[in-house]
């Protein structure tokens, strides 16, 4: 399946050759997967903005100007979580997507977040909380059923939004959830940590790289999963050229954090979708760890699909049962099966019912009423 | 105690009484009056007491009466501070 | 230049169906697909005038309205697509045309940020710009329909564009939307008014809209310099005021109402300042519309004499 997006992250060169109708379908298969900004400076870093067309290229642009904001408000964000951090006495660890930029890893280039993640240890949880409540981050108005669904079975505590600056944490003590099949200890994830800057820690290349996996292959959400498939692309592109020894590294960790089913995945659609060298053998003696417990063919039916745009100019048949079919995985995968069904149905239930569309219509005029 | 600026600011001021400060170090932005824009201005350049910074005004509160002036610049100062503008 | 009038009942039902109505809005094109009647009929009263763009070529964005399947169609209710997304919560059938509206503002709102975007309106004649920001309930929209139905040009009820270190506005002119009693306050203005379809008890109440581009040059995208910025407030009964307002405060205002001031950071307060600086501000309470029209004539007359 043609998709140009993906050739264009790729050979950015190709840009040349796009119509006008071809940026009709660009500009939505990257809207639609959070790649606009991704795609503006990959164009940009190789001297090949002027070669888009005017219209198309305002919306990479405008795209860019989110990141661009995000970038700074992350600084800001940054610079009052040290000072809650240093209240406490704990290590300020920032995972995902803000981690790449205050590291300032190339993959972060246009790298859109939503969120700051943190990781924390399980038992200083209640203390980071705290803390983080003293400098206005509070868990809001969740109902008690997301409450005791994020404290009990998922890997957070419910995210805590600040009252006056609105910035979003998700306060994490292990990498995966609780519940998951797979066990991890997290404790090992600790001794590993990187300092990225004076007193804010990232993982490890190798760790931050099973944790982008992990995240990847045990969530249930794929709309952006193009741009996750990108970000685990740059970084084992990255970090296999600057890290010495990365790729020997890579496996024993995976097995050592019980994660290499994950990686497996990682590494063979990584290398499907943006032909990421991968050293020979590093892929054979993964495929050979995992023992097979998932019949491949599935899952490559499943994943092949799902990670394309959900845009009909790059949409395969069956996508959307396809995304249906994971979005059960990476609930099985998360959490024991006589929990999966009734959260399930409460979640479809909430979906339909949880929000009336006037709630939502209400929303959206007020979005429209313009923030500062 | 000394007041120094944590924050690097962009002014639009046309002598109305009332300016607007940019922070681009937070991205927020302030509408301020004209005895607090000098405040900032002056910390901008340097770190100073409280009393030193009413001297630094003092052209400015002229026109207030009626309120204690030591107390008006400690409100200020507080105000300024919880905005994250000085430290 | 074809426009959307050209098009016939049948060609205008076969372009929407088939996802190839594209039409230029401002500096926007659009391309719009729908299977329903009630966006055919509404979009043929109140686009008539709009450029259509060829088949083909680049359109800004693509969205859609229609039942996401048949059990929908059944209970009547619609979704709401931008790229094949839904953003927002399944609508009721008979609120489908405002809905339309609101998502095509929303695109703009949401994803455009190559300009400072004010939460205002925007009217102009003889060359000069008038922008109104305003809260909703503030009567704006009103105010900006019957500056419309008296000569003036609409650049926007929704939007100011204005392209980074200018006092310029781009018009990007669409149908203005009226609520509850300024309805017939409107058809009482002027019964030339053009209405789309209604739409009945939405949250915000009854909702139409009008017909907005009544000029001439209406479609034309040429920037036109700000040169005034009111705020105007209806108060019932109350003698019309116009009132100097401190640059800076406006500016405040502005920017605090504003889509993405905070967005475009050090270029957002520089192309306010530049804006403020172009602008005289100005409150206005009035609670009549002729005379509220009879000011904004006289603040742009070529001897610019003011009352």
């Amino acid at each position: 399946m043609r998709c140009l997006l993906i050739e264009l992250l790729l050979k950015p060169e190709k840009v040349a050759e796009l119509t006008d109708k071809d940026w009709d379908d660009v500009i939505p298969q990257a809207r639609i997967t959070a790649l606009l900004a991704t795609l503006y400076l990959r164009l940009k870093d190789n001297d090949l903005l002027e070669k888009v067309p005017v219209r198309p290229r305002s919306h990479l642009y405008s795209a860019w100007i989110v990141h661009n904001k995000q970038k700074e408000s992350l600084e800001y964000e940054l610079r009052w979580l040290l000072r809650a951090f240093s209240g406490i006495n704990e290590p300020l660890i920032v995972l995902k997507g803000a981690a790449y930029i205050l590291a300032d890893l190339p993959g972060s280039r246009g790298r859109l977040i939503s969120d700051i993640d943190l990781l924390t240890q399980e038992k200083s949880l209640d203390k980071v909380e705290r803390g983080l409540n003293e400098y206005g981050w509070l868990s809001g108005d969740q109902d008690s059923y997301d409450e005791r669904y994020y404290r009990k079975w998922m890997h957070e505590i419910p995210p805590l939004g600040h009252e006056t600056r609105e910035s979003t944490l998700d306060v994490h003590h292990t990498i995966l959830p609780p519940t998951t099949n797979a066990m991890l200890d997290s404790n090992k994830l600790f001794s590993d940590l990187v300092e990225a800057r004076k007193n804010i820690f990232v993982l490890s290349p190798v760790d931050m790289v099973l944790h982008s996996a992990a995240h990847l292959f045990h969530e249930g959400g794929f709309q952006h999963g193009l741009r996750d498939l990108w970000d685990l692309n740059r970084l084992l592109r990255d970090f296999g050229e600057s890290v010495p020894d990365f790729w020997a590294a890579l496996l024993p960790r995976a097995r050592e954090l019980n994660l290499i089913e994950s990686l497996f995945y990682a590494l063979r659609y990584v290398k499907y979708f943006f032909e990421t060298p991968i050293p020979e053998g590093v892929l054979s003696d993964t495929g050979q760890a995992r023992r097979g417990r998932q019949a491949a063919p599935l899952m490559d039916f499943l994943f092949l699909r799902v990670f394309l745009p959900d845009h009909p100019s790059c949409r395969p048949k069956y996508y959307g049962v396809t995304a249906f079919c994971l979005y059960i995985r990476s609930h099985y995968l998360r959490m024991p099966l006589y929990l999966l069904l009734p959260h399930l149905a409460r979640k479809a239930w909430r979906g339909w019912f949880g929000r009336s569309p006037e709630g939502r219509e209400e929303e959206f005029i007020d979005r429209q009423g313009g923030q500062v | 105690m000394l007041w120094h600026s944590c924050s690097d600011g962009l002014v639009y001021d046309r002598q109305e009484g009332l300016a607007v400060f940019f922070d681009k170090v937070s991205g927020n932005t302030h509408l301020v009056d004209e005895v607090a824009i000098n405040i900032l201005k002056v910390l901008s350049e340097s770190s100073l007491s409280s009393g030193a910074i009413k001297n630094e005004c003092i052209d400015h509160l002229g026109h207030i009466s009626g309120v204690d002036q030591d107390q008006l610049i400690e409100d200020i100062l507080f105000e300024l501070h919880s905005l994250d503008l000085i430290e | 230049m074809p426009v959307v009038g050209d098009l016939s009942v049948l060609e205008m039902g076969r372009a929407l169906a088939r996802d190839d109505l594209n039409i230029r809005v401002g500096p926007y094109i659009y391309r719009v697909q729908s299977p329903m009647s009630i966006i055919n009929s509404g979009m043929r009263t109140l686009y008539s005038d709009y450029p259509l763009v060829e088949r083909g070529g680049f359109s800004d964005f693509h969205v859609a309205i229609r039942p996401p399947n048949w059990a929908q169609q059944l209970r009547r209710r619609v979704d709401f697509y931008i790229d094949n997304d839904r953003p927002f919560n399944r609508i009721e059938y008979r609120h489908a045309f405002a809905f339309l509206e609101w998502g095509m503002n929303w695109c703009v709102a949401q994803f455009s940020n190559e300009y400072l975007k004010l939460h205002a309106a925007v009217v102009a004649k003889n060359g000069k710009a008038i922008i109104l920001p305003g809260l909703p309930g503030a009567g704006k929209s009103t105010l900006c329909a019957a500056l419309a139905l008296s000569g003036w040009r609409v650049l926007s009820d929704e939007h100011a564009l204005i392209p980074l270190h200018t006092a310029n506005v781009i018009p990007i002119c669409r149908p203005i939307s009226l609520k509850n009693e300024s309805i017939d306050i409107i058809r009482a203005f002027s019964p030339q008014v053009v209405y789309g379809p209604l739409s009945e008890e939405t949250h915000k109440g009854s909702v139409v809209h009008m017909k907005g581009d009544l000029s001439l040059d209406s479609h034309d995208v040429s920037p036109v310099p700000a040169r005034f910025m009111i705020f105007p407030e209806y108060i019932k009964d109350k003698a019309l005021s116009l009132e100097p307002r401190a640059k800076a405060e406006c500016f405040m205002f502005a920017a605090l109402h504003a889509f993405n001031y905070s967005l475009l950071g050090v270029d957002g307060f520089e192309t306010m300042s530049t804006c403020m600086d172009a602008v005289d501000c100005y409150s206005l309470s009035y609670s009549n519309l002729d005379e509220a029209i009879e000011v904004f004539d006289q603040l742009v007359s070529p001897e610019e004499t003011l009352v």
